[in-house]
């Protein structure tokens, strides 16, 4: 190797001193030069430790411990320590840690010493119903298998062009595993969600939405094609075709049709299931609880 | 060697990383994402340059000047890059809080990555200026800083990629590693 | 995929403590069989991977392979004895300073001892006898083990360690050898004469990525299968 040849060996060690050094004058040159060496550096350092110091809040190391770490960013915040920082400061409530949920929520509470209301629900949720057996494609896609890759290529492959493609770019980015995919479509775990928004991101038809809900069961509308029913007929057996019985079905009146397509309420939705009941494609399922996302429409009313 | 000379060397033709093979634990570590590539191979630079500076401080004045470079080396040498990168942190979080937070968790794995301490060696055993040592210290970080850059654009590229299950991680990257140092050495005809 | 965490060493440093035994009581003989040959293959070191630096630049040949794990055996074993012996003297906060002193320290001895009287070996091996102070395994060890352990069972862990480390130089620099110059341990392979154009790739740093690449991809394999 270059650099490392004989004649450098010689040039590294040129002696300085003109005499001989005995061994025991060459040992206490070197305890003397090593300790003078490490006292130097330990005098910089515990000088800086004193200098440098910065105050912080004593709160926010407890604050941070307090935190599940694992810098998920789904408060808003980079990391779990600006995280700890803003509650200190007052930007974030003490329950703003939708993944650590109502446990973190009462800790960081006991820490800055307030009561904790119950932490917001708030999950994913699937607007698309169509999984392999009901997707219709219209050609054979062989680029890279990511959702994003296929619909930048002519709109992606499926007849629908609102509809999941299912090649799991949500399911790639979730940091918690809570989306699994059935059949080429995604079905959020509720019991891991903690509705961190990058699923939300990584689908580039925008299908996945976090809604904030008030009860641990909803009804969700698994449809995301904002077109007139004959057209949604046409591409797909499991859309919304804006026919409307949902919403007059519906005894809290939590669904309208807006657009060409059902919509949810969640402040009113008590997850009664006559919309289910009433729709006819059956593109209207229960979420939520322990039944992850793609259940069967609900079967008796309740 | 003209100071050019040597920062071009640092960085293309000797490449710490694909030619004289140091830092690879965090090159094979820290490459999976762009961002952390990036975080890392900044900090490492800057940890970089100023080693180049100190080392050479230390190893002339009080290493050669007390004739005992032949066995302490080392030792001193280590001392000093681990004191300056805890000084290093510290002076981060008080100054500019942003960019520690940023490079922060990065620091302390510099310390033992083994570019540093190669190149704290490589400099002294070229007699190297205080100038000349500063530049190489800083030409090294760029080229670490680059070859782990190319090797995260790469390494996000491979994840769509189905790569069978025994390649996946450390040994596909390797390979990869092994095709980038190839490229690289097209590079060796730059230097006489 | 979940967001690593970086430990402040190497990263994934922390391999396998193992079983702790009560202090002052020996080991059986099955924990220290263990400790010995979990080094061997199911944790070694280079699969996490640890120590890739030197393993790539001194395995031109078996010669310099069998020297740098020679020098890393030695470092490792009697780093990680002293460590064990005085881990309750360190204080946490400058474990990591402390541990890498000792090393270096050692590093220092076995370097000069090469360079007294394998000379030839010594140039070869260049700067990576000096790194053999930051090379990752001897500080994972220390910190994942030495530091907790008795010393007899941090020197057979280490030994375990350093032994793997030395076959998987020994297959590199073979590899490497054989077909980079036509020869193994300085002596021509019978049956590879002339007719086989030396692949002198493999000397060069590209050649010593593809085939440790290689190597742990077909180790992986065949963890992969035994598991299955």
């Amino acid at each position: 190797m270059r650099g490392w040849g004989a004649g450098s060996i010689a040039r590294r060690y040129p002696t300085v001193l003109l005499v001989q050094l005995t061994p025991v004058q060459t040992f206490l040159v070197a305890l003397g030069s090593m300790s003078g060496l490490g006292a130097g550096f330990a005098f910089l350092l515990s000088v800086a430790h004193r200098k440098l110091r910065i105050e912080e809040d004593p709160r926010i190391a407890p604050v941070e411990a307090a935190l599940p770490g694992i810098n998920c960013g789904a408060c808003g915040e980079a990391s779990c320590r600006s995280f700890a920082e803003a509650v200190i400061a007052g930007r974030q409530p003490v329950n703003g840690c939708r993944a650590g949920g109502l446990a973190t929520a009462r800790k960081v509470a006991a820490v800055m010493g307030v009561e904790v209301e119950g932490a917001v629900i708030r999950k994913a949720v699937v607007h698309c119903g169509a999984d392999d057996s009901v997707r219709q494609r219209r050609g054979q896609y062989t680029g890279i298998r990511s959702c994003t890759a296929a619909n930048l290529h002519l709109g992606g492959n499926i007849l629908c062009r609102y509809g999941c493609l299912g090649y799991g770019d949500c399911f790639r980015s979730c940091p918690f595993a809570a989306i699994e995919m059935v059949d080429g479509l995604p079905a959020i775990r509720f019991d891991k969600c903690v509705a961190c928004g990058k699923c939300v991101a990584a689908c580039p038809r925008h299908i996945i939405t976090l809604q904030t809900l008030k009860n641990d069961t909803n009804c969700a509308v698994r449809c995301s094609n904002p077109e007139v029913g004959r057209a949604v007929r046409r591409v797909c057996s499991v859309g919304c075709i804006a026919c409307g019985r949902c919403e007059k079905a519906c005894p809290v009146d939590a669904i309208h049709v807006v657009d060409n397509l059902a919509r949810f309420d969640y402040e009113k939705c008590t997850a009664v299931g006559a919309c289910a009941q009433a729709c006819p494609t059956k593109c209207i399922t229960v979420i939520g609880g322990r039944i992850p996302a793609m259940t069967a429409p609900l079967e008796a009313a309740v | 060697m003209g100071l050019f000379t040597i920062f071009i060397a640092a960085v293309v033709v000797n490449n710490f990383i694909l030619y004289y093979f140091l830092g690879l634990c965090p090159f094979i570590g820290v490459s999976g994402r762009l961002k952390s590539a990036f975080g890392m191979g900044c900090s490492a630079t800057f940890v970089m340059t100023l080693t180049g500076m100190v080392t050479w401080l230390v190893d002339h004045y009080i290493l050669k000047a007390a004739g005992v470079d032949a066995f302490l080396t080392y030792v001193s040498f280590i001392l000093v890059i681990a004191s300056l990168v805890q000084l290093v942190e510290m002076y981060l979080h008080k100054a500019v809080p942003e960019l520690y937070r940023a490079l922060g968790i990065f620091l302390p794995l510099i310390t033992t990555n083994c570019a540093v301490l190669g190149l704290a060696l490589l400099a002294s055993l070229r007699s190297y200026t205080l100038a000349q040592s500063t530049i190489f210290g800083f030409g090294a970080g760029v080229g670490f800083t680059m070859a782990l850059l190319i090797m995260a654009g790469i390494r996000e590229q491979l994840d769509f990629a189905d790569v069978p299950p025994a390649l996946r991680g450390i040994s596909l990257t390797l390979i990869t590693a092994g095709l980038l140092a190839l490229a690289f050495m097209g590079f060796g005809g730059i230097m006489k | 995929m979940v967001e690593e965490n970086h430990a402040p060493t190497c990263p994934q440093a922390h391999g396998g403590a193992g079983p702790s035994t009560p202090t002052g009581a020996t080991p059986a003989r099955a924990v220290l069989l263990d400790d010995f040959t979990k080094g061997l293959w199911r944790e070694h070191p280079l699969l996490v991977p640890l120590g890739t630096c030197p393993t790539l630049a001194v395995t031109t040949t078996v010669v310099n392979g069998f020297a740098m794990g020679m020098a890393t055996g030695f470092v490792l074993v009697s780093s990680c004895v002293v460590v064990s012996c005085v881990r309750k003297l360190i204080p946490r906060e400058v474990r990591i300073a402390a541990f890498t002193m000792i090393i270096a320290a050692f590093v220092t001895l076995a370097d000069l001892f090469l360079k007294a009287n394998f000379y030839t070996i010594s140039k070869a091996l260049g700067p990576f006898v000096p790194l053999i102070v930051v090379n990752c395994i001897i500080l994972g060890r220390q910190e994942a083990f030495a530091s907790k352990n008795g010393p007899l069972r941090s020197a057979i862990d280490a030994l375990g360690m350093g032994a793997g480390f030395m076959l998987l130089l020994l297959l590199l620099g073979g590899i490497r050898e054989v077909l980079g110059s036509r020869s193994l341990l300085g002596y021509p392979v019978p049956g590879v004469g002339a007719w086989f154009p030396t692949w002198v790739v493999m000397i060069l740093p590209p050649g010593a990525f593809i085939t440790l690449g290689v190597i742990i991809g077909v180790a992986k394999q065949m963890m992969l299968r035994r598991q299955r």
